[in-house]
């Protein structure tokens, strides 16, 4: 088991790596920071004295190693755009973007699970049927398109909810909702699929045979195991979320993390978005580990491999 | 009425399976005392595994449709019991072990846990009871150290401890009935003999009644002492092994006793029966082995054989039988 999570724990080391560099080189290629930071008639001179203030004029490889010594220390660089240290930035949006990633993901569940075992035990009926189409829109219906159109419908047809925003509860159910639901679909129609897979196993029909109560075999025999792939998807799902809140927090103007990085690709402020980049990526490994941790919990054959 | 443990008459089993009816037992009729051990043998897909489901009527009904004359377990009628009655029957009345241990074991539970649910259900032993249980029962079954082995899980045995694990589950209380669907056809050569052994041990121990499934007539002739024999969803012949063996009524069961493994015959030498077996989408009017007996007549291709007494204790369903002739 300690092998496996080492294993893991490698393997994240690298995406890391691989992830920094390519934000690093891609920063870099896009344009020079200090054209775009200098005044317009700034002499050559003052830009050069910038560049090298900036540590700019430095080989690339050299300032990519002290990009990451420094990242390693929890400094991310300094916004010249917005003049603040990234890391602040980030930190002070971090909470809205937690606040809506963690709704969405907690709904995508709570819709997900129930869902998906209810319309399993009651396959090919008319809830099935109902479910499982409605799932499949909602699986390529795109996230920006639900956003307006919960708009359309809650906020301007009915006016139960404001358009958009940061407040109390309210400004949050139509963003968690369109982050939610494609998510919501997708694991929904695992759930169910890896539901009846389990209930037609030779182990259930054991459990079954032992004359065990209907509601045992379904609970201590049946739903752990048809979690296993749900938990692994739901890992990759909430990676995901995190990407959806970045263009659900445009349309809702919803000050989290993912404006954040808009804004910065506007300005071209480099040091602002490779910091993002950086700190998203480190998250989504950061939930995979976490994801192979429980994993490790909920199967025991995983001990082995 | 009968003092039989099971008693099934005409037992009919269809599947409905996209549009089509896949006939998997097609009028089976068996029955059983007390403490007997009946043998069926057949090829693979003759229904064997479903009739034997259907017993405790473990086939899932949204698939399965099945019916009978007469379905009784222990005197009790299988088909009109409510769910809480069917349950109270399976462990204590009836209990199988089934042919493949590594899917037919939760790989997420422990050992001890899976040994012990059954008792925990239907005799309510508290956890510490269990516990102790399921350490005795695997120590019964030949699983060197269990108090290790009940706090693992299936994965962390090979696939002759497994089985053991399977059967410690099915002897933890002391069924009535004993079903082994092929117990030993997913083992290693080298183990099979001691599954057998062990499971024939245990069974004379308790005096239950057993059914033993299996492709195989050789192993039968060492454990049962009655053998029927099943061939496209139907018996086609039910004797006392010793009256099989030597003399066999119908072609059928000529062709297997030839094909079955024999210690002076090398394996390739072995003669299997030509032709396919009947496919169980279609409904048969006729003898279903015609296509592939040599004995068969028009009348066999246009009747279906009734299955008859035969004397010697000898049932078959066989117009031109081999011995013990109409
Ligand atoms: N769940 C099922 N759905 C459809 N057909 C089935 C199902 N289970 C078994 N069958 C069919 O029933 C027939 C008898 O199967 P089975 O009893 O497993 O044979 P055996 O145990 O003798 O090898 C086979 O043709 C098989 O394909
Ligand atoms: S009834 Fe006819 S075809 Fe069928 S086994 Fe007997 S002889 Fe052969
Ligand atoms: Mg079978």
């Amino acid at each position: 088991m300690l092998r496996f999570l080492l294993r893991r724990l490698f393997m994240a080391v690298i995406v890391l790596l691989v992830v920094s560099f390519g934000t690093f080189i891609i920063g870099h290629l896009t344009g020079d920071p200090v054209e775009l930071m200098a005044p317009e008639n700034a002499t050559r001179e003052a830009k050069d004295e910038l560049r090298s203030y900036l540590g700019l004029d430095r080989p690339l490889l050299v300032q990519y190693f002290s990009f990451i010594g420094n990242a390693l220390r929890g400094d991310l660089g300094f916004s010249f755009v917005q003049q603040t240290a990234v890391s602040d930035l980030i930190l002070e949006r971090l909470p809205a973007t937690l606040q809506l990633a963690a709704t969405g993901f907690v709904l995508s569940l709570l819709i997900a699970v129930p869902l998906g075992i209810f319309i399993a035990l009651n396959r090919n009926t008319v809830w099935d049927f109902l479910a499982t189409s409605v799932a499949m829109i909602g699986q390529s219906a795109p996230n920006f398109w639900i956003g307006l159109m919960l708009i359309a419908l809650f906020a301007v047809q009915l006016r139960l909810l404001p358009v958009s925003g940061y407040g109390g509860i309210s400004y949050l159910i139509l963003p968690a909702i369109t982050i939610a639901l494609q998510s919501a679909a997708r694991l929904t129609r695992l759930m169910r699929a890896s539901m009846l897979e389990v209930l037609n196993a030779d182990y259930v029909r054991t459990a079954r045979a032992k004359g065990l109560r209907q509601k045992t075999v379904l609970w201590v025999h049946s739903f752990r195991n048809a979690m296993i792939p749900v938990v692994t998807m739901a890992g990759l799902e909430l990676a995901e979320l995190i990407g959806g809140a970045f263009i659900t927090e445009t349309i809702f103007a919803w000050p989290g993390v993912g404006r954040l990085a808009v804004n910065a690709v506007y300005q071209r402020d480099f040091p602002l978005l490779q910091g993002v980049v950086l700190f998203a990526a480190t998250a989504f490994v950061l939930i995979n580990f976490l994801v192979d941790l429980l994993y490790v919990v909920i199967d025991p054959r995983v001990k082995l491999s | 009425m009968s003092a039989s443990i099971l008693d099934i008459e005409d037992l009919h089993v269809t599947f409905r399976q996209g549009g089509r009816s896949i006939h998997a037992v097609r009028g089976v009729s068996l029955r059983l005392q007390p403490g007997e051990v009946v043998g069926v043998v057949g090829e693979s897909g003759s229904g064997k595994s479903v009739a034997m489901m259907s017993v405790a009527r473990l086939l899932d009904e949204k698939q399965a449709g099945i019916r009978a004359d007469r379905l009784d377990l222990d005197g009790q009628p299988v088909l009109g019991l409510r769910k809480r009655q069917l349950e109270a029957l399976r462990g204590p009345t009836v209990s199988y072990i089934f042919q493949d241990p590594l899917s037919s074991l939760n790989p997420v539970l422990t050992v001890g846990r899976q040994v012990t649910e059954g008792l925990r259900r239907h005799r309510g032993l508290d956890r510490a009871e269990a516990r102790t249980v399921a350490i005795d029962l695997l120590r019964q079954v030949g699983i060197p150290s269990p108090e290790l082995r009940v706090n693992q899980h299936p994965h962390e045995a090979s696939g002759g401890m497994r089985q053991r694990m399977m059967i410690a589950m099915a002897l933890a209380l002391r069924p009535k009935l004993l079903i082994a669907d092929e117990p030993t056809t997913a083992l290693d050569v080298t183990v099979q003999a001691d599954i057998i052994r062990l499971v024939q041990g245990i069974q004379r121990e308790v005096g239950m009644a057993m059914i033993w499934v299996t492709h195989d007539l050789a192993l039968l002739a060492r454990v049962a002492r009655r053998v029927v024999v099943m061939y496209g969803g139907r018996i086609v012949e039910d004797a006392p092994s010793s009256v099989l063996y030597s003399a066999p009524a119908h072609p059928y069961t000529r062709g297997l006793l030839d094909s079955t493994s024999r210690f002076d015959v090398p394996f390739r030498q072995q003669t299997p029966i030509p032709g396919t077996p009947p496919d169980p989408a279609q409904r048969i009017e006729a003898c279903a082995f015609a296509p592939r007996c040599p004995r068969a007549t028009d009348l066999c291709r246009s009747r279906i054989p009734p299955l008859e007494d035969r004397g010697q204790d000898r049932r078959a369903a066989c117009f031109h039988p081999l011995t013990g002739g109409a």
